[in-house]
């Protein structure tokens, strides 16, 4: 038993790293006027929310490349003003394509964790407090 | 029923975070390199060459880092270890209960190679699904198996060094600098150094199995030697 608390204990600290992706920072693109601005950015998280610091709106074109083929598939393809929250299906290299009528900032901000990843996290919280309380009763009880 | 090398093992190596010193660190050390690197690029050529070469990178960075830190750990947990049982006459009292000596190398080799191969394929499939780098399944199997020789690689010259060396402090410091110079050096990837330490990251090229050769060939020859000098030793029961 005492391998199985092993393994058990060590799976969910493994597990832990699937948060990580909460404490991703912010990224900056800086957009010049009437040119086209193309980055490549890797999201790992399920929403993005987009915003600028110009007045004027933002045409913006969001596409997930396919790590595999190197296919683009298109995500979010328009127009937004101030802010605008985008939901992303899975974790990946996106291309977005900036074009404004002003210098502008835009600022990319990733927000929530796939459910994905969450459940197999809670799977292992309820493997490590299942595992944790069979210790506690075998080893202290009367 | 637990055998008396398993016991012995278990008494003299993996008695406290040993486990989790030799999982869990090299991981969380290359998955938090990884996790600092850059998100944003810039387009160099055509899309996909550059997210090709960014999800190549992603790996490389991560088992980079996380073998670096395997060997740290085992530095200490294997060479150190491995002289100060010999000196101290913990090994002697298990010698005395007849504990096969090609068994107790065997099975603490089988150990660690253990713990290590599942930390570092753990890190692999984290960084695979939570960056989005994805790999076709048959890339996927050969870094698998070039790793776990890599791996394989590694204990073993730890478990090595600490039977041709008779100091553990020096001991430590001459596996440590085999595993940690290498990585200072700007070695290409043609050279044969980089292709005995470093084989995994040649899971990409079509010529794989040079490496996997010269590679699965030196850890015969080590495993052999450490086996006879183990044998021939003297040690104070």
């Amino acid at each position: 038993m005492k391998v199985v608390s092993t393994i058990v204990k060590i799976i969910f600290i493994i597990n832990l790293c699937l948060l990580i992706p909460l404490a991703q920072p912010s990224v900056d693109i800086i957009a010049f006027q009437q040119t086209e601005t193309t980055k490549l950015i890797r999201i790992t998280q399920p929403d993005i929310k987009v915003s600028s610091d110009s007045l004027e709106g933002v045409l913006l074109n969001i596409s997930y490349v396919d790590p595999v083929d190197h296919s683009l598939t298109e995500k979010f393809s328009g127009f937004f003003t101030k802010s605008q929250t985008i939901k992303i299906s899975k974790p990946g290299i996106y291309e977005f394509e900036i074009l404004t009528t002003t210098l502008s900032t835009i600022t990319i901000n990733g927000k929530g964790i796939f459910v994905s990843h969450l459940a197999l996290f809670i799977v292992s919280l309820l493997a490590i407090m299942i595992v944790l309380t069979r210790d506690y009763i075998v080893n202290y009880s009367v | 029923m637990k055998s008396k090398t398993s016991i012995s093992v278990n008494q003299i190596f993996f008695k406290s975070i040993t486990h989790y010193a030799i999982t869990v660190i090299p991981l969380l050390a290359g998955v938090i390199a990884v996790f600092i690197n850059p998100t944003i690029f810039d387009i160099s050529g055509n899309i996909g060459s550059t997210v090709d070469d960014q999800n190549r990178l992603l790996i490389e960075d991560f088992l980079s880092i996380s073998k670096l830190v395997l060997a740290l750990m085992m530095s200490f947990f294997i060479s150190y270890r491995w002289v100060s049982m010999e000196k101290d006459g913990s090994y002697g009292f298990w010698l005395a209960l007849r504990v096969k000596r090609e068994k107790f190398v065997l099975r603490t080799f089988f150990m660690f190679f253990v713990d290590a191969f599942f930390g570092i394929i753990a890190g692999v499939v984290i960084v695979l699904i939570s960056f989005g780098g994805i790999l076709s399944m048959t890339k996927f199997l050969i870094l698998m198996v070039l790793l776990g020789i890599n791996i394989a690689l590694i204990t073993i010259v730890a478990i090595f060094i600490g039977e041709i060396i008779q100091d553990p402090e020096i001991s430590t410091i001459v596996f440590l600098g085999i595993f940690s110079l290498n990585y200072f050096f700007d070695n290409s990837q043609s050279s044969i150094f980089h292709k005995i330490t470093k084989t995994d990251l040649h899971y990409a090229d079509s010529n794989f199995i040079v490496p996997m050769i010269l590679s699965i060939a030196l850890i015969v020859v080590i495993s052999l030697i450490t086996l006879v000098v183990h044998n021939r030793k003297g040690i104070e029961i």
